[in-house]
């Protein structure tokens, strides 16, 4: 089955739109002049029938996943400032790893914001509960800190839990088990 | 220039005139009645703060930076009306910290906001509710160094300003009843992460709910 290693991030900048395309040699200057050639907006347009291809044969959680990671990626692009001084290595594999646990909840509605709090929020609808999940980042010991829980139901707080990554995702699996057996990650 | 006289000034039909009924008068008293059937309303910075994949407000326009939960503007929506969302005082205006200082009971005010340079009206605000019996002296729970058993008790507290008698102020609470601004690091982030939780799940936007002016026995001498 196919999986999210197999596709590409973007193995070379492509033009958005075929209106983007300028002739050979003119407003970009000949450096650029395969960008806005024919052969590759064929290449282009060649890659995007593929990736289309690829991501309408992976499972809902697959899609789920890449869609939460390209959300990240934007905010982050928009959002730089936030994370100043914090090893983004760090924060992408942290949040990458969660994106993955809150995909595997299946939720109804999910959400990820980029926070100026030096955080990412994710907020879930699961079937049970809602989910809202904080990953907090630490801008002056240039590490990852700590992770806090909540989990609603009919808007009363039912899961409060805070901490450090691991301990505070084992006690969110506890209450997990109870609310719904399908979260095994 | 004497209030009496600034108060008089103000014509209700000019719409560049500040609104006469924010304004605290030198007979009013803080609001000690019972408010738990009204609602409170802030104002968000654009009309566009729903997530639609989860229909729940944007954490930026709920109130980002978190710090902002420590103390958290809102208003009576009574008086107040949704019309007054808009008006937007200016930093520039160099009486930004008069208008925004708590109003002392039995004092008048002696300056009036000036349409341009004190204050603007901004057409891109949006609002949300809040149910003040939904969150007044609502315990929500948060950990510390893995042990439950914490809770922060949410107030409405009455606190106007120089400018706007309906401003009330949402702050936490400990058990002990220790106002918890001061708290700091990770406690922090648990208590407000936990905060802005029931903040989120008792935003209300869809529809206005209804609301009346407040009798005046409530706030007035």
């Amino acid at each position: 089955m196919a999986s999210t290693a197999d596709i590409p991030e973007k193995p070379y900048p492509y033009a958005s739109y075929s209106k983007d395309i300028q002739p050979r040699d003119t407003q970009l200057g000949s450096q650029s002049s395969f960008i806005n050639s024919v052969e590759y907006y064929t290449i282009d347009e060649s890659y995007k029938a593929e990736r289309k291809e690829l991501v309408s044969a992976l499972n809902p959680v697959e899609k789920l996943n890449i869609s939460l990671r390209n959300k990240f990626g934007k905010q982050i692009n928009v959002n730089e400032t936030y994370f100043e001084n914090i090893d983004m290595e760090q924060v992408r594999y942290w949040v990458f790893a969660t994106i993955q646990k809150v995909a595997d909840l299946q939720p109804n509605g999910v959400n990820l914001e980029v926070t100026s709090d030096n955080s990412v929020l994710f907020t879930a609808l699961c079937p049970n509960f809602n989910l809202y999940l904080d990953l907090f980042f630490e801008n002056e010991i240039n590490e990852f800190v700590e992770v806090v829980i909540n989990a609603t139901k009919d808007k009363k707080t039912v899961f409060s839990v805070g901490g450090k990554y691991d301990y505070a995702i084992r006690e969110f699996r506890e209450f997990c088990k109870s609310e719904q057996p399908t979260f095994v990650s | 220039m004497p209030l009496e006289n600034l108060e008089n000034s103000v014509n209700q039909s000019n719409p560049l005139l500040y609104p006469n009924h924010l304004l605290p008068q030198a007979n009013f008293c803080y609001i000690n009645q019972d408010l738990s059937d009204k609602y409170l309303v802030r104002h968000t910075n654009s009309k566009d703060f729903i997530d639609i994949q989860t229909n729940k407000l944007l954490v930026e326009h709920l109130c980002s930076p978190k710090e902002q939960l420590q103390d958290l503007s809102t208003n009576l929506l009574s008086n107040f009306t949704i019309q007054d969302i808009e008006i937007e005082l200016i930093e520039e205006g160099g009486n930004k910290a008069y208008f925004q200082e708590y109003w002392k009971e039995g004092v008048g005010i002696d300056k009036l906001p000036i349409h341009e340079k004190d204050f603007k009206f901004n057409k891109n605000r949006g609002y949300f509710f809040l149910s003040i019996n939904q969150i007044n002296g609502k315990p929500q729970p948060y950990t510390i160094a893995g042990k439950d058993g914490f809770y922060a008790t949410c107030q409405v507290i009455h606190t106007p300003t120089n400018t706007n008698f309906w401003h009330f102020s949402l702050r936490w609470f400990d058990k002990e009843g220790k106002d918890l601004r001061e708290v700091s690091g990770s406690f922090k982030n648990r208590l407000f992460s936990s905060a802005r939780t029931m903040l989120s799940e008792m935003a209300e936007y869809e529809q206005i709910p209804h609301y009346q002016q407040l009798p005046k026995s409530f706030y007035t001498k």
